[in-house]
């Protein structure tokens, strides 16, 4: 049921995204409840890691909140708020990679979101592949990371992510290409180790 | 025809970005070549495994613009950031003393109860004793003299400020006992006033509940009202487009029996001729 509505609320979510770029304040905080788990799991899924993927949201969301009034089109939003986010993914990407040898943790997994529903072990398991697989994400080339996401999670056409990312779409599919071979391979090598 | 082509297709079949055509070529591309069939159904299992990645739960923060930096929580390398940071820090200036130190031969002792400062290695001078005992006894007796003339006259004036003070002090002590002598609350006047605060914080909070859930009404009804609107613009056009549809049926009926009517009637006409 609240998918349902979460999917009416997006249905509606023209008006709210037309008085935020007037300055209505209280409109933006709506959007912010509407948008933050989307750009919170864009995030987590780039770097498989609860606390950047939630420095890259809020930065997002502070520097949409400064550039909202200079968006024209409404119907642009979600493509301008994920090209935000994956530019804040990119940079926080190179600021982690500079400083990984400095830090004692580096990419480690602070571990302490959402409670476990249901039957316990078949959500740790659950819980547990998502994160090898997220896992597996970070491995690869930025690009075609960039490109898995958008097209397999965000559900983005060609075309959009095309424009995204400022290439053309059969870049983009070519991308997609290498990127799930990649992956593939990944697997197939964990598989062969377990 | 392992090339560039054929993987941007392969992409566009996986993800349903082709016409039905086109599937349908791609599909015989497959059947011709095992091997290619084999590789579009490997990316098909990466794409199952992927959707096992499901979407996290995340409570959004409270987002207020004009505090935005009280959203930024340093929720990440706190070590390095907060305890590695300072202490390379004092390292830093450390070490930048330590060589400079070196660099100019600075030398630092403490003998005989003096502390001794100076730079590479020379004895440190001391100022000379210039005057004679029976003038410094002079000089000391001259200073504590005018010492104490001054404490004198800073003692006299506190003294003076204290008593005006204390007289003010008597005063308003006398005032507030007047004062407090009319106005004694009795027992039962608090009673009252703490029932009638919770009455009014009460009624404040009832209010507030009222107002918040009629705001929560008309803002779910305006929704749905919205929502159903759409449903029937929606089911206007559904049924605007099959009456149409119909008006073209009985159109293209009409027209055919008026088609039929005159083949016929010419037949007719050829029949009765011959």
């Amino acid at each position: 049921m609240s998918e349902v509505l979460e999917k009416i609320a997006f249905m509606h979510s023209n008006n709210l995204i037309e008085k935020a770029i007037a300055g209505d304040q209280r409109a933006f905080d709506k959007l912010v409840g509407l948008w933050f788990k989307k750009i919170y799991n864009f995030s987590w899924k780039y770097f498989a890691n609860h606390d950047l993927a939630m420095e890259a949201t809020q930065q997002t969301f502070i520097v949409a909140y400064k550039g909202i009034r200079k968006l024209r089109d409404v119907d642009s939003f979600r493509f301008w708020l994920y090209k935000i986010a994956l530019n804040h993914c990119r940079e926080e990407d190179r600021r982690t990679k500079r400083r990984s040898w400095f830090s004692i943790h580096g990419l480690e997994e602070t571990k302490n979101y959402s409670s476990v529903i249901g039957n316990p072990e078949v959500e740790i398991q659950k819980k547990e592949k998502a994160e090898l697989i997220a896992g597996y994400l970070t491995k690869l080339p930025g690009e075609q990371k960039e490109v898995i996401i958008m097209k397999e999670f965000e559900g983005m056409k060609f075309r959009e992510i095309a424009e995204a990312l400022n290439t053309s779409e059969n870049t983009v599919k070519s991308r997609l290409y290498y990127g799930l071979n990649a992956l593939r391979k990944l697997m197939e090598n964990s598989e062969m180790k377990n | 025809m392992k090339n560039q082509e054929f993987n941007d297709e392969l992409i566009s079949y996986l993800y349903g970005d082709m016409s039905a055509e086109e599937c349908e070529a791609f599909e015989q591309k497959m059947k011709d070549s095992p091997e290619l069939k084999k590789e579009y159904e490997a990316l098909l299992e990466v794409r199952k495994e992927l959707a096992d990645l499901e979407e996290r739960d995340i409570v959004a923060p409270v987002f207020s613009g004009s505090h935005e930096k009280t959203m930024i929580t340093p929720v990440r390398n706190t070590w390095s950031r907060y305890i590695m940071k300072p202490i390379f820090e004092v390292a830093a200036s450390l070490t930048l003393l330590l060589v400079a130190g070196y660099l100019t031969d600075f030398q630092l002792s403490i003998a005989d109860g003096k502390v001794s400062v100076g730079f590479n290695n020379k004895p440190v001078e001391t100022v000379q004793q210039v005057l004679t005992e029976p003038e410094i006894r002079a000089l000391m007796q001259e200073e504590m003299s005018k010492n104490n003339h001054e404490l004198l006259t800073t003692a006299q004036k506190n003294s003076d400020e204290i008593d005006t003070r204390v007289i003010a002090l008597e005063k308003s002590v006398k005032s507030i006992k007047a004062n407090t002598a009319k106005s004694i609350v009795t027992k039962e006047e608090l009673e009252q006033f703490f029932t009638m605060a919770e009455t009014r914080n009460t009624d404040a909070m009832r209010e507030f509940m009222a107002s918040a859930t009629t705001q929560q009404q008309q803002y779910l009804k305006a929704l749905f009202t919205e929502y159903n609107d759409y449903l029937q613009q929606q089911r206007q056009d559904d049924l605007t487009l099959i009456r149409s549809g119909f008006i073209e049926m009985k159109q293209n009926q009409t027209q055919q029996k008026l088609e039929t009517d005159q083949v016929l009637a010419s037949l007719i006409s050829t029949v009765s001729t011959k």
